[in-house]
C-alpha cells in the first residue's frame, strides 16, 4: 500500500478551501458579534480560534489514517458515546439541558462523538455484503442502531440534534437502495401527521399513498398494514393534541424544545429576521451591526451567527456563504459516489447528511422558516467541541476522497 | 459495484434535494434583504421595536375556608418609555411630582446601562392625585407613559405580617440571580414567609407584547409578525390557618406585648394560627419599600420583622418539665408515685449552689402528678441529676427538639439542646454537669426552642404521642382551579409509651384545673383543658411567660403555644391568650358547652 499524501491528484483541495474559508467567516463573524460591551464574550473568538487549531490538527491526522481503521473503531466507539450519553443525563445541567460533561479543563457534548459513532456503525452495518432491503424487517437493526442515541439526546433535550440523525439514517438508508416507494412508505407515518392540519391535506395524503401502492405494485399484505398505521396515527395525533390544554401543549412543546422559548415566542426570530433583512443587498459592513448591540439572543454567537454575519455582509454575503457551504456538499457527494469501498462511501454520505441538515435548519431558523432549535451552524457557530467535530468529519471526507478508488 | 447506475441515480436526487433546500434559504434571504430591506432597516433603526411586559397577576391567598387574606391590586407606574430625549420630560415630571429631579436621572441611567433600549421604570405606586397631575400633563411629557401593573395587597394590613410575608421587585443584583428562573427586571418576588416558600406556585407566568414605536417613543400598535403571548396567573394557595382564630390571637398581643403564638390541631399538624407581636405592614414593600419606613423597622428595637414563632428560640421554662418527666418514666427512673428523696422547702442545694423553687415557701413531699400541677422546680432538679445532661439531651432530640420541625416555611430555627459534647467543648472536659442538669429539668440554663417546637410537642403528647409535622399549606390551585398539590400529613410515634403519655395528659389536666394549678387562668367553662405554665429566666431582662396547653382533653381539637417576652409569670399573662385563644377555636368547631340558658330569656 502505498501512502497518498495531500498534493496528490485525488485530494480535494477545493473542499478544504470551502472550509476554511468558512471557519474564517466565522471567526471573524463570532469576533464581531462579542464586542458589545459584555466582558465575559469580547475574548471568545481567541478560544475560537485554539479550537480551530485544534480541529485542523486533529483533521490533519484525521486524512493520514487509512479510513478501513475507522471501520475497527465503529462498534467501540458507538458504545462508549452511548455510555457517555446515558452519562451526560446525570451531569449537572447547563440552562436547563444536560448537554455537556465537564471535566474540568473542558467542556465536552457527548452528541457530537455519537453522531459519527453512528454514522461509522451505521456505514458498516448497512456496507455488508449480506444486507439488502428484500425484507422490509432487515431495517429494524439500522432503525434501533439510530433510535438508541437519538433517544438519548432527545432526553437531554436537545431536539435539533435528535433531530439530525433522523436526517443521517434516511440518507444512510437511501444511499443503500432503498426505492423511492419503500422510502416513502418509510416516513409516511411522519408525514402523516404532518398532514392531519387539516382534513382536506390529510385526505389528499392518503389518496396519494393509495396511488402510491398502486404505482409501485405494492402486494396487499404490505399495504394493508402500512396504510393502518397511516390511519391509526392520522387519528391519533389531533386527538392527543386537541385533548391538551393550552398550557399543557405549550409544556409539552418546551419539554421537547426547549429553545422554543415560551416566554419569547417570536421574539427571538423577530429580532434575528430584523438583523437579516435590515442587513440589506451590502450589509451595514463588519462590526457595524446594530441589533446584536442589544444582546437580544444569548446564542448571537453561537446559534444564531448567522444573522450577525447577514447583518454586516447582506445579501452578497449570504451568497457566498451558501455557495461555500453548497460547493462543500456538492464535493462531498461526488466522494461519496465515488468511493469504490462500501463503507467509505456511506460514511461520507452520512457526513453530508450531518452537515447539510445542520446548514439547512440553522439557517432556516434565523431566517424564521424553521421553528427554533438550538443548533449550531457548522464551522461558524461558536463551540469547540462541534467545530472539533465538523473538521474531523471533514478529515475523514477528504481522507476517503484521497483514497476513494481503494477497496 | 453492483449498482452504479441507482447510486448515480440517487447522488442525483441527493443533489436535487441540495439545490432544493438551499434555493429556499436563497429565496428567503433574498425576500428579508431585498425585497423587504426597507421594512426591516425601519424596526432596526433607533430599535423602534419594542417588547412590552405584560406582568402575571400574583395568586392569591385563603385561608382554610376560603377568607382571603392576599391579593393584588393595581398600581400605575411612571415609566420612561424613548431612548433618547427625555431630560426635559423627566425633569419637569419630577416638577409634577414634587421628586427629586437629580434622583430620577440616576436612576435612568444606572438601569439603561443594563437595558440600553428598554423602558425604565421612573416612579412606582403613584398616588391617585399624581396620577391626575401627570395625565393632565400627558401632552408635555413625550418621553413617559403610565402603565398600570399588579402589586400586592394583604387583606388584613399587617395581621399575620411573619406567615404570609412579603414580595418586593428584582433589583440589578437580584436580577442576574434569578433571570435563569425565568424573572425579568422589575418582577416581583417573595421575600420571606409563604410569599417565599411558596413562590413557584404563586407567581404567573408574565405575557409579551410586542410593538412598534414611532422616533419619539409613541407606540405605533402591535408588530403583526410577533404574537402577544397572554400573562398566566399565578397558582393560589389555601393555607391551613383559620382566619377567625388568627384574627383574634393577633388582636390579644395588645399594648406593645412582644411574642408568639401557635396554634396546632394534634390530629393533623395543620397550623391553625401562627402570631408574631410586634408585626409589620407587608403593602409597605409591595412597590418597593421607602428608606424612612424601612429604616424605622430595621431600627425598632422590639425587631418587627423577626417571626418570633418560628425563628427565635427562647428557654423553655417549666413547659420543659414535661420531657423531664418523660424521659425519667421511659427510663425507669421513677414510677408516677415515687418521691424524690429531697422534699421541697423552697430550695435544693447541689455542689455549693442554692437552687431556688419558684414557690419560696416550698411544696412539701410530692408525686410526679403534684410536681407537674405545682411546677415544683426542687423536684425537677433531683430527676434531671438522676437522668444527668445525657438522659436529659437524648430525651429531648427524641421529642424533637435541637432540629428544626420542617413546617413549610423559611428560616426556622432549630433551638439548642445541649449535650456532653457540647459542655465538654464549652466547659473543658472533665467540668462538672450535675448543676447544668438541673437547670436544664426545668428548661433553663442553655435550652432553647421555637414556640413552634414546644406546641408541636403538646400537639403530639394531645394525640396520643403520635407527632404531626406542622404544615401550612393546605392546597395549591391554578387560577382555573386544577388542584397542583394537596396537604401533605406526616405522623410519627414518639417513643413514649401509652402509660406515659396518659400520666402526662393527666398532670396536665391537673396544673389546669387542680387546686395548686398554675395554669387555671387557661379554664374553659364546660371543657377539660390541658396545660403547663413556664416562666422563663431571662438573662437580658424580666422572666419570659409561657402557656402550652391544648383541649378539649379525651378528643384534642387544638394545641396551643403562648409565649410573651419579658411579661413575668406564664400564669398571669400567656395563660388567658392561650385559653381566649382556645375557646374561641372551640367555639367556631361548635365544641363549646353552652351554658344553660333560662327559659324566660328564649321569649
Amino acid at each position: 500500500m502505498k501512502i497518498k499524501l495531500p498534493g496528490s491528484r485525488d485530494f480535494d483541495l477545493q473542499l478544504l478551501m470551502a472550509v476554511l474559508l468558512l471557519c474564517t467567516i466565522g471567526l471573524i463573524s463570532i469576533y464581531s458579534a462579542t464586542q458589545i460591551d459584555q466582558p465575559h464574550l469580547s475574548g471568545l473568538w481567541q478560544k475560537q480560534l485554539f479550537s480551530l487549531g485544534l480541529g485542523l490538527l486533529l483533521m490533519a491526522v484525521t486524512i493520514a489514517v487509512p479510513f478501513r481503521y475507522f471501520e475497527a473503531f465503529a462498534w467501540p466507539m458507538y458504545i462508549l458515546s452511548i455510555i457517555l450519553l446515558v452519562a451526560v443525563l446525570f451531569a449537572p445541567p447547563v440552562m436547563k439541558a444536560h448537554r455537556w460533561i465537564n471535566f474540568g479543563f473542558v467542556r465536552f457534548q457527548p452528541s457530537e462523538l455519537a453522531k459519527l459513532a453512528t454514522i461509522f456503525v451505521l456505514a458498516k452495518t448497512l456496507s455488508a455484503h449480506d444486507f439488502s432491503f428484500d425484507k422490509f424487517w432487515k431495517l429494524l437493526v439500522p432503525v434501533g442502531l439510530v433510535l438508541l442515541p437519538a433517544a438519548l439526546v432527545l432526553a437531554e433535550p436537545d431536539l435539533g440534534t435528535s433531530l439530525s440523525f433522523a436526517a443521517l439514517f434516511l440518507t444512510m438508508v437511501f444511499w443503500q437502495g432503498l426505492s423511492f416507494g419503500n422510502f416513502f412508505f418509510m416516513v409516511s407515518p411522519v408525514l402523516s401527521m404532518v398532514a392531519v392540519i387539516s382534513m382536506p391535506s390529510w385526505i389528499g395524503f392518503m389518496v396519494l399513498m393509495a396511488g402510491a401502492f398502486w404505482f409501485f405494485k405494492v402486494k396487499f399484505k404490505y399495504a394493508l398494514p402500512i396504510f393502518l398505521i397511516n390511519i391509526f396515527i392520522g387519528s391519533l395525533a389531533p386527538a392527543v393534541w386537541y385533548g391538551l390544554k393550552g398550557y399543557q401543549r405549550k409544556r409539552l412543546l418546551t419539554f421537547v424544545n426547549p429553545d422554543l422559548d415560551p416566554k419569547g415566542a417570536g421574539w427571538h426570530v423577530l429580532q434575528s429576521k430584523i438583523a437579516v433583512g435590515s442587513g440589506g443587498l451590502l450589509g451595514k459592513g463588519f462590526l457595524q451591526g446594530t441589533q446584536k448591540k442589544l444582546s437580544f439572543l444569548p446564542e448571537q454567537h453561537t446559534d444564531f451567527i448567522f444573522s450577525t454575519f447577514a447583518e454586516e455582509f447582506g445579501f452578497i454575503g449570504v451568497m457566498i456563504v451558501l455557495s461555500l457551504f453548497g460547493w462543500l456538499l456538492f464535493r462531498g457527494m461526488i466522494i461519496a459516489r465515488q468511493a469504490r469501498n462500501r463503507f467509505a462511501s456511506f460514511t461520507a454520505i452520512g457526513i453530508i447528511a450531518i452537515i447539510g441538515f445542520h446548514v439547512f435548519l440553522n439557517i432556516g431558523v434565523t431566517l424564521g422558516i424553521m421553528p427554533v432549535t438550538g443548533i449550531p451552524l457548522p464551522f461558524m457557530s461558536y463551540g469547540g467541541t462541534s467545530l472539533i467535530t465538523m473538521l474531523v468529519m471533514i478529515g475523514i471526507l477528504l481522507n476517503i476522497g484521497l483514497r476513494r478508488y481503494e477497496y | 459495484m453492483a449498482n452504479e447506475l441507482g447510486r448515480r441515480e440517487r447522488t442525483i436526487s441527493l443533489l436535487a434535494l441540495l439545490v432544493l433546500g438551499f434555493s429556499a434559504l436563497l429565496l428567503r434571504s433574498g425576500y428579508l434583504q431585498v425585497v423587504k430591506h426597507g421594512y426591516y432597516a425601519r424596526l432596526s433603526q433607533q430599535n423602534r421595536l419594542r417588547r412590552v411586559l405584560i406582568p402575571a397577576p400574583r395568586g392569591l391567598v385563603f385561608d382554610c375556608s376560603g377568607v382571603l387574606i392576599a391579593q393584588s391590586r393595581p398600581g400605575f407606574e411612571l415609566m420612561l418609555v424613548t431612548v433618547n430625549d427625555w431630560l426635559s420630560s423627566v425633569n419637569k415630571a419630577a416638577g409634577l411630582l414634587g421628586m427629586d429631579s437629580l434622583l430620577l436621572k440616576s436612576s435612568v441611567v444606572s438601569q439603561r446601562k443594563i437595558f440600553p433600549n428598554d423602558p425604565v421604570v421612573l416612579v412606582k405606586d403613584l398616588l391617585p392625585e399624581q396620577v391626575a397631575r401627570i395625565e393632565e400633563n400627558i401632552q408635555d411629557l413625550p418621553a413617559l407613559r403610565l402603565e398600570v401593573e399588579s402589586l400586592r395587597k394583604t387583606e388584613h394590613g399587617s395581621q399575620a405580617s411573619h406567615l404570609v410575608g412579603y414580595t418586593s421587585s428584582l433589583g440589578q443584583s437580584e436580577y442576574v440571580k434569578y433571570k435563569d428562573q425565568g424573572y425579568s427586571y422589575g418582577d416581583y418576588i417573595g421575600k420571606g414567609g409563604l410569599e417565599l416558600k411558596y413562590e413557584n406556585y404563586l407567581r404567573g407566568t408574565n405575557g409579551w407584547d410586542f410593538i412598534e414605536v414611532d422616533a419619539r417613543g409613541r407606540d405605533l400598535g402591535t408588530v403583526t409578525e410577533a404574537e402577544r403571548i397572554e400573562p398566566e396567573p399565578g397558582s393560589n394557595i389555601y393555607l391551613t390557618i383559620d382566619w377567625r382564630l388568627e384574627s383574634l390571637a393577633e388582636s390579644l398581643f395588645t399594648g406593645g406585648m412582644i411574642g408568639a403564638a401557635v396554634a396546632i390541631e394534634p390530629r393533623t399538624g395543620r397550623v391553625l394560627a401562627l402570631v408574631s407581636s410586634p408585626n409589620f405592614d407587608p403593602n409597605l414593600f409591595a412597590a418597593g419599600i421607602r428608606s424612612e419606613d424601612w429604616n424605622r423597622l430595621v431600627n425598632d428595637p422590639s425587631f418587627p420583622l423577626w417571626d418570633r414563632a418560628i425563628r427565635s428560640a427562647y428557654p423553655p421554662g417549666s413547659t420543659f418539665k414535661v420531657v423531664t418527666a418523660a424521659a425519667a418514666l421511659e427510663e425507669s427512673l421513677i414510677t408516677p408515685e415515687t418521691r424524690m428523696k429531697v422534699s421541697c422547702h423552697g430550695s435544693l442545694v447541689i455542689g455549693n449552689r442554692v437552687f431556688k423553687c419558684w414557690k419560696r415557701g416550698g411544696h412539701g413531699s410530692l408525686d410526679l402528678h403534684g410536681a407537674i400541677v405545682n411546677s415544683c422546680d426542687v423536684y425537677f432538679y433531683q430527676l434531671g441529676m438522676l437522668l444527668q445532661i445525657k438522659g436529659l439531651a437524648d430525651w429531648s432530640k427524641k421529642l424533637g427538639f435541637n432540629r428544626e420541625t420542617g413546617i413549610d416555611l423559611p428560616q426556622e430555627n432549630a433551638g439548642l439542646i445541649p449535650d456532653d459534647v457540647w459542655y465538654q467543648k464549652r466547659l473543658g472536659k472533665y467540668a462538672k454537669t450535675v448543676g447544668h442538669s438541673a437547670n436544664m429539668s426545668i428548661g433553663q440554663g442553655e435550652v432553647l426552642a421555637t414556640p413552634l417546637q414546644v406546641a408541636s410537642l403538646y400537639a403530639a403528647l394531645a394525640n396520643g404521642g403520635v407527632w404531626c409535622q406542622p404544615h401550612v399549606l393546605l392546597k395549591a390551585e391554578d387560577y382555573k382551579g386544577k388542584v397542583l398539590t394537596g396537604e401533605v400529613i406526616s405522623k410519627k410515634r414518639l417513643p413514649l409509651s401509652n402509660g406515659t403519655v396518659a400520666v402526662l395528659k393527666q398532670a396536665l389536666y391537673g396544673a389546669v384545673n387542680d387546686p395548686g394549678h398554675t395554669g387555671g387562668a387557661a379554664q374553659i367553662y364546660g371543657v377539660k383543658v390541658c396545660g403547663k405554665t413556664g416562666t422563663a429566666q431571662n438573662p437580658h431582662g424580666n422572666d419570659h411567660s409561657w402557656f402550652v396547653g391544648f383541649a378539649p382533653m379525651d378528643d384534642p381539637a387544638i394545641a396551643v403555644a403562648v409565649l410573651v417576652e419579658n411579661a413575668g409569670h406564664g400564669s398571669e399573662i400567656a395563660a388567658p391568650i392561650a385559653g381566649k385563644m382556645m375557646q374561641r377555636y372551640l367555639e367556631i368547631k361548635g365544641l363549646l358547652a353552652q351554658p344553660a340558658i333560662p327559659a324566660a330569656r328564649a321569649q
